[in-house]
């Protein structure tokens, strides 16, 4: 497949994906607004999911379908929590890592996977359908890869 | 284990009524859900669709996190965790007989809102219940009156769980109650009628009443969704706003409600 992120953490590569981006000249805009529909179609497809953070692995800001959260924050955690999830499965012997879920008193945030240069922050309500969560997101991870396989080539 | 013999759920527990069956039904669909039955009685129902009692205690804030998990680390079994939460002094019998009665009804409401599929039936699972619990018939009749109320009130119950309301433009006038102040504060053009409800710790029918009555006095309004996957939707037709005759009210059924043909309903409009 060849070299699949670029060398510098601060290249232009995430940046430029960034809504935020200070360049309104921009030519990324349109692969940003697919990749928020993607997120967007999966809030839409499962009930309770209520927010996504899609990042690099090493923790920088792509896209957002947020709304309460501070998305950059979010996907910082992210690339520190997959790294640190990965570990302790490998630690236990349980087999490569899936996707981290976090329990908690009024929801759940999960932590997957997208390729090997991008990672997906999904947060859910308390009633967050996780069977169909785990029924949709295969094709989400797969539809958000094939639109950043692009990056490879810029 | 399937049952071969009723033809849909509402006649399935009918049947486990009859039978005193005690034990979980899980219902395939979107959302789908579990229904847990004590002697023939609905005790619970879990659902994506609406809260559950669990959620409605702790996202109102009746009952705090801590005193939660105290409380069912002190009690493994489930189905006796409401007499732990009263014993505790966290919260009051009747009100929990309230609140875990309420959430059965919501529960099946939010469930004959989507397409429910297949069903599996099997031994008791420790549930959080309602006691003694629903009988069934007067839950699919409370469920068929729901869904004509709405119907009645502003249009297809299914359309109105897929809305994303906004705050209105229209100037509020007076003070505003606090159930709708704090619907207000959560209404932000992505939260549906059931993101509201767990938001809140509320009922997820509830809500969808007060959404109806702020979007009359002017401080919501919407847009029905498109149609779902681009393809028309199969639910009634029924201009939102407009009030429908009191027709037969729709059977908490299986499937979408066929199309409701209505005069002059093509798109010009020309005779």
């Amino acid at each position: 497949m060849g070299p699949l992120s670029p060398p510098s953490p601060l290249s232009e590569n995430p940046e430029s994906l960034d809504p935020e981006s200070p360049d309104p000249e921009s030519p990324e805009p349109p692969r940003s607004s697919q990749l928020t529909d993607i997120l967007t179609s999966l809030r839409d497809r499962v009930m309770g999911v209520s927010e996504s953070v899609l990042s690099t692995v090493d923790g920088l800001l792509v896209v957002a379908d947020a709304d309460t959260v501070h998305p950059e924050s979010v996907a910082a955690l992210a690339a520190a929590t997959l790294g640190v999830s990965r570990r302790i499965a490998e630690q236990a012997k349980v087999g490569a890592l899936r996707e981290v879920v976090a329990r908690c008193g009024s929801g759940y945030v999960i932590v997957l996977a997208v390729g090997e240069r991008a990672l997906l922050t999904v947060m859910g309500d308390d009633g967050l359908d996780l069977a169909a969560f785990q029924r949709e997101s295969p094709a989400t991870v797969d539809e958000l890869t094939k639109v950043l396989a692009a990056d490879v080539a810029h | 284990m399937r049952a071969p013999h009723p033809r849909n759920l509402p006649a399935l527990l009918v049947r486990l009524h009859e039978d005193e069956f005690s034990g979980t039904v899980r219902v395939a669909g979107t959302p789908g859900g579990t229904l847990h039955l004590r002697d023939g009685l609905v005790g619970a129902v879990e659902t994506p669709g609406a809260p559950t009692a669990a959620s409605v205690l702790l996202a109102s804030g009746r009952i705090g996190d801590d005193d939660w998990l105290a409380a069912c680390a002190a009690q493994r079994d489930e189905d006796l965790l409401g007499e732990r939460l009263v014993a505790d002094g966290l919260v009051g019998a009747a009100e929990l007989e309230v609140v875990c009665t309420a959430v059965v009804f919501d529960g099946a409401f939010a469930m004959s809102l989507g397409a429910l599929g297949n069903w599996e039936l099997s031994d008791r699972e420790p549930g959080f219940v309602a006691r003694p619990g629903v009988e069934p018939r007067q839950l699919t009749d409370e469920t068929t009156r729901r869904i004509a109320r709405l119907g009645s009130l502003w249009g297809p119950a299914s359309d109105l769980a897929r809305v994303r309301p906004v705050p209105g433009t229209g100037v509020v006038e007076g003070p505003l109650s606090r159930r709708h102040e704090d619907i207000l504060n959560q209404v932000n053009g992505r939260r549906t009628a059931r993101d509201i409800a767990f938001a809140l710790g509320r009922g997820l029918y509830a809500v969808m009443l007060d959404l109806i009555r702020m979007r009359t006095l002017g401080f919501l309004r919407w847009e029905v969704p498109g149609a779902l996957d681009g393809r028309p939707s199969t639910a009634a037709r029924v201009t939102p706003g407009r009030t429908t005759a009191p027709g037969p009210p729709p059977a908490p059924s299986r499937t979408e409600p066929l199309p409701r043909r209505v005069p002059r309903g093509g798109e010009k409009g020309g005779k």
